[in-house]
């Protein structure tokens, strides 16, 4: 409890006449409520824009993943035709080599070329997870016989 | 919530500015300060825990004390937190004197006495409130505003 005195500076003080606030003041807080209101809208509109930014990649996220296990696709993992299990991501490499024989010159009823086509085409699977590649080798060999005055190749390989 | 906070400054106009005026001894940086408290306010989605007024008082001392550190005040005078124009003219000389000593009192109170000061008498707040406010228990504030008083009635009757 405050003594007499005291009492008394507290009632001379509250007579005091205080600075008052400036009358720009009411205005500057309305300004700052309508400022504030208006970044709060804004920052809603982004927050609402990036949600959507976000469910959308979620969605693309899962159908990717759907596309992944659909068959035909590139699988998360699976076994290649001999057994040999993988985990995706693989690369696929193909290579194609062909030698061709010297033309052997057939004698008959009409001069003739014979040429033999050893083509090999090469798939390779490089397992990056495991870091191992595995490749197969398919090798066919074809005759191509023509009549001499084929001065180019019928075959092509690329 | 916003209107709960419009409804505090509508009741504690004076009450907020002098207390920032009070911290920051200058005009323009109390207003800001004032305004300042009420931007960060509303753009907080905070909701008050305990009083809606300690909370909206807490917060114009704090950005009155940020502004005053970033900012010093250009001018070397320290404003009052009186109006020195609106002399009362019934008052006799020796009423008026006395009112200029308490007046020049109050502003040369510490800081956190001025304050307690201010909350109490011109922002009406209990001592409950202050407390809140200040972030210090009850006791603390009760006694530094009862210095405070003895302060200026010491100075009172020192220079009378």
């Amino acid at each position: 409890m405050l003594d007499e005195n005291l009492r008394q500076i507290e009632q001379e003080l509250l007579r005091l006449p205080l600075r008052r606030p400036p009358d720009s003041l009411d205005q500057r807080i309305t300004q700052a409520g309508v400022y504030a209101l208006a970044a709060r809208r804004r920052r809603r509109i982004l927050f609402r824009s990036a949600l959507c930014l976000v469910a959308a990649a979620c969605l693309l996220a899962v159908a990717a993943v759907v596309d992944w296990r659909q068959p035909g696709g590139q699988q998360a993992g699976s076994v290649f035709p001999d057994g040999t299990a993988y985990i995706a991501p693989i690369q696929i490499e193909q290579v194609w080599s062909s030698v061709a024989t010297e033309p052997d010159m057939l004698e008959g009823e009409g001069q003739a070329v014979r040429v033999q086509h050893h083509v090999v085409r090469q798939i390779r699977w490089i397992d990056e997870a495991r870091n191992i590649r595995i490749q197969w080798d398919f090798p066919s060999v074809h005759t191509e016989t023509m009549p001499l005055q084929y001065e180019q190749w019928p075959v092509e390989y690329n | 919530m916003r209107e709960r906070l419009e409804q505090v400054y509508q009741d504690h106009r004076q009450g907020l500015f002098s207390l920032a005026l009070a911290i920051s001894r200058s005009v323009d940086l109390a207003e800001e300060a004032v305004q300042e408290a009420f931007v960060r306010l509303w753009r907080s989605r905070r909701q008050p825990s305990g009083d809606p007024v300690s909370y909206v008082f807490a917060a114009v001392r704090n950005a009155a004390i940020e502004l005053s550190r970033r900012r010093r005040p250009t001018s070397a005078i320290r404003v009052s937190l009186f109006d020195g124009t609106e002399a009362d003219p019934a008052a006799s000389a020796i009423a008026a004197e006395r009112q200029q000593v308490v007046r020049d009192a109050v502003d040369r109170l510490p800081l956190r006495q001025r304050q307690a000061v201010v909350m109490r008498l011109y922002g009406g707040l209990s001592f409950q409130q202050i407390a809140e406010v200040l972030d210090e228990p009850l006791q603390t504030v009760a006694s530094r505003y009862r210095r405070a008083l003895e302060r200026i009635k010491q100075a009172v009757e020192g220079k009378l």
